[in-house]
This record gives C-alpha cells, sequence and structure tokens, in this order.
C-alpha cells in the first residue's frame, strides 16, 4: 500500500470503517512511513479535539433546567394523547354514570341522587388517579389530608387488607394517598390483585344511599359504609372475585374508621 | 401520584424508554444547539425529538445504537419542520466531484483553541458541518449517519472527506490571521 493509498483511506481508518484486512495493510504501512503516521496522527488528534470542543462549549450546554424538565414535558405530552385515545372508549363509561346520576335523581330523589354523584366521583377517580395518572390536583399524602382536611385519614394510614392472600393470590397496596376528583376528596388507596388495579376509595358522607353492588361497562364497585363515611372499591375484576375482595377490604376498614 | 409498577404497558415502556433514552438529552441537545444556533429551537427540537421517540419506542431494537436512533429521529423532525416552513435548501450533489478535485491538504496547526475548532467548523457549508459532527462528535457509523441524513453511504464518505478538508483549510486560514495580527500585520 502506497502513500497515497492511505491517505484516501485515513478518514474511514480512523472512523474504524475498514475491512480487517484493509486496516492491517494500513497499519503495515504506519509502521514504516512517518509521514503517514504524523499525518493521521494529526487527523486523530483534530477528531478528539473537536469532541472535546462540542463537550466543553458552554453555548452548546443544555440548561439542568430543561435536562430536569423535558422527560416529564414528554411523559405528560404522551399521557394526554393516550388519554385523548381513550376518551372514546371512556365516554360511554361516563355517559352511563350521567344517566345513573339523571335517573337516580328522578327516581329515587336526594339520598340516591348524591349517591349516585358519589359513585361516579369514585369510578372516575379511579380510571384518572390509578389507571391514567391524570388528575388536576396532585394527590398529597394522608397524613397531609388529615391535618388538613380531616383527622380520621390518618386511620387509614396503616389499614391493611385481611386476609391479604385471597383464593386468586396476594391482595397488594401499592399506593395510598389523598385525591380529589370531581371536587370531592378521597382516601384512595390503591391494590393489585391479579394483575389488576383495586381502587378503594373513602369519602366523608352520613346522606348518600349507595347500591352495594353496581357493574359500569369494565368496571365493578362495591360500596359499603364504615361510620361516617361512604367507602368504594372499584376494579375490573370478575363479580366473584370483587365481592372476595371487598370482603377482606370492609372489615378492617370499619375497624379503623370506627371511632374516627 | 402513582408508582411505575402499575400494571399497563405503557409504564413499562416509560421506563425503559427513561433508561435507554433519556440519558441521551444532553448531547442530543448539544446537536440541537449546533444545527439550530438558537436555544429555545433547539430546546423545542430535542423534545419534539423524543416525544416521537418515545411514540415509536416499541420499533427501537434493545442493545442497538440508541443515540444513533435518536440523532436520526431528529434529524427527520427538523427536515420536516423545515421543509413545511419552505427553509430546505437543495444541496449540489457535487460531492464527489469536488472531492476529487482537491489537491492540496493544509497542515493542522498544533496549537487551537475551542474557539478556533468551533469557529472554522461553522464556516464551511452546513452539509459539510452535518457529516463532520454526526462522525467526529456523535461517533456514529457511515452506515448510521446516511439513514440519519437520508443520502448513501458514498456521499457520507465524500462530504466527510471535502468537509475534512475544507476545515483543515479554514483552520490554517484562522491560523495564518492569528499569525498577521500577532506580527502586527494587517
Amino acid at each position: 500500500m502506497e502513500c497515497r493509498d492511505v491517505r484516501e483511506l485515513t478518514d474511514s481508518f480512523l472512523s474504524e470503517q475498514l475491512l480487517v484486512e484493509t486496516t492491517h495493510d494500513i497499519l503495515r504501512h504506519l509502521a514504516q512511513c512517518p509521514s503517514c503516521r504524523a499525518e493521521i496522527e494529526s487527523r486523530r488528534r483534530l477528531r478528539t479535539a473537536l469532541r472535546g470542543a462540542f463537550e466543553r462549549s458552554p453555548e452548546l450546554r443544555a440548561t439542568p433546567e430543561f435536562l430536569e424538565s423535558v422527560g416529564r414535558r414528554v411523559r405528560d405530552h404522551q399521557s394526554s394523547r393516550s388519554l385523548r385515545a381513550a376518551r372514546w372508549s371512556f365516554r360511554p363509561l361516563m355517559a352511563i354514570a350521567a344517566s345513573l346520576l339523571l335517573v337516580s335523581a328522578v327516581a329515587f330523589g336526594g339520598r340516591e341522587w348524591l349517591g349516585a354523584s358519589l359513585l361516579h366521583a369514585a369510578l372516575g377517580d379511579h380510571q384518572n388517579c390509578a389507571i391514567r395518572f391524570r388528575l388536576k390536583e396532585k394527590p398529597i399524602s394522608l397524613e397531609e389530608a388529615a391535618l388538613r382536611f380531616d383527622p380520621a385519614y390518618r386511620s387509614l394510614i396503616a389499614v391493611a387488607p385481611s386476609p391479604a392472600r385471597l383464593s386468586g393470590g396476594e391482595l397488594t397496596v401499592l399506593e395510598r394517598h389523598s385525591c380529589v376528583y370531581d371536587r370531592r376528596r378521597f382516601a384512595h388507596i390503591v391494590l393489585r390483585y391479579r394483575g389488576s388495579l383495586v381502587s378503594v376509595l373513602v369519602t366523608p358522607d352520613r346522606f348518600a344511599r349507595v347500591p352495594s353492588e353496581l357493574a359500569v361497562e369494565g368496571d365493578r364497585v362495591s360500596s359499603f359504609r364504615a361510620g361516617r363515611f361512604a367507602a368504594f372499591v372499584v376494579s375490573s375484576a370478575s363479580d366473584a372475585e370483587m365481592r372476595e375482595i371487598a370482603a377482606a377490604v370492609a372489615g378492617p376498614l370499619k375497624n379503623a374508621l370506627a371511632g374516627a | 401520584m402513582l408508582t411505575k409498577e402499575r400494571n399497563n404497558g405503557e409504564p413499562q415502556a416509560w421506563a425503559a424508554f427513561e433508561v435507554e433514552a433519556l440519558p441521551h438529552a444532553d448531547r442530543l441537545f448539544r446537536l440541537a444547539m449546533w444545527l439550530e444556533r438558537n436555544r429555545a429551537a433547539a430546546e423545542d427540537l430535542v423534545q419534539e425529538t423524543l416525544m416521537q421517540a418515545l411514540q415509536s419506542f416499541d420499533r427501537y431494537t434493545p442493545g442497538t445504537n440508541c443515540r444513533a436512533w435518536l440523532v436520526t429521529i431528529l434529524h427527520h423532525v427538523r427536515s420536516n419542520r423545515r421543509r413545511a416552513s419552505g427553509r430546505l435548501g437543495l444541496v449540489p450533489d457535487v460531492d464527489d466531484r469536488i472531492a476529487s478535485t482537491t489537491a492540496f491538504v493544509p497542515p493542522i496547526p498544533e496549537q487551537l483553541t475551542d474557539e478556533d475548532l468551533l469557529t472554522a467548523l461553522r464556516a464551511i457549508p452546513d452539509h459539510y458541518q452535518q457529516v463532520i459532527v454526526l462522525c467526529d462528535v456523535e461517533e456514529m457509523t457511515y452506515k448510521e449517519i446516511s439513514q440519519a441524513l437520508g443520502i448513501p453511504v458514498g456521499t457520507v464518505m465524500s462530504r466527510l472527506h471535502r468537509g475534512r478538508t475544507l476545515l483543515r483549510a479554514q483552520l490554517g486560514a484562522g491560523e495564518q490571521q492569528r499569525g498577521r495580527s500577532h506580527h502586527g500585520m494587517p
């Protein structure tokens, strides 16, 4: 290989884009040619210097604020896209819930109407907090909710299903907090059972009358009273699973809220 | 707020994206800033690139060069924007001819500052800058550069060759100017 051949292949050689045989030919040439060695070294130095100049340039550097926030903004955008895509499938659920409100109000009067309103809020909270992470207001801890709104929220900080092991597997607590949906504040305990999310939603209420079991679209709701609170269990689990889950949750909840 | 361990596929995809793609935001920004020369435009370009990357993350093959994949998306986003705004100029396909007619390659000056290098790089035509940056700074292969810019590998090679020659000429000219001013010459 001649000097001219080496000079023509220098770029590819430095970029490690050559066949092994050609690379060996160049290396053999470089071993005996100080001029080409100097040229290759000079070009290598230029590449390294250019890379370094890019890395050190303050003008090209992203601000820490941008790097910190870009991930969140990308994720928020993706979530809103998913929400828009899901809106059509969620819309019938909302329509049914709205119909429930209307029918309840007409047929049963105030207590039933309020019950249907609570049910709508519980379903919405499960969908928008547990499933889609989309709430207008950021959830807060139960401790903070106890300090700011109702000391009874503190009673739910340690409450756990009993038994935790059901016929289909473990009922695991993933998270607990207080959140707001449709202007209704809930204590929200999120659990997982057989791969599905289960929401336990507890809200202060003495008046509403809610149906004990109800299926709306793909979700099932069980509700019961616990002292001065209304409690809802929402999940896409089967009827039988829901009864098991509700039974495992109701006892500890009622105990925790008995004196609250 | 709920944690990523929730069960549907979206949080899992996000977790993988967060590990594989987001760490490259810093490098992507440098490239975007170089191309756009405007901080707000560069931030917007990087954000749009990452959004599109997240949407099509199922098409990324784990274990391959994620940064090269992101750079490809960034160039596509930028090209589409420039096309939409009518700013996409045609690059004359004369790279091979010019490369074969360039005889003299000036030596690279011994002492170079970062500013000398970046100023010299800025002084050469954009399409040469692009391949040099992708090859030398982003360390992408010819094939990856070819995919990112939508040009044949042969064109990548000829633009690199021509671009580096022009860069050396610029560096040499800068060195001469510094020498003149150092010696008080006009």
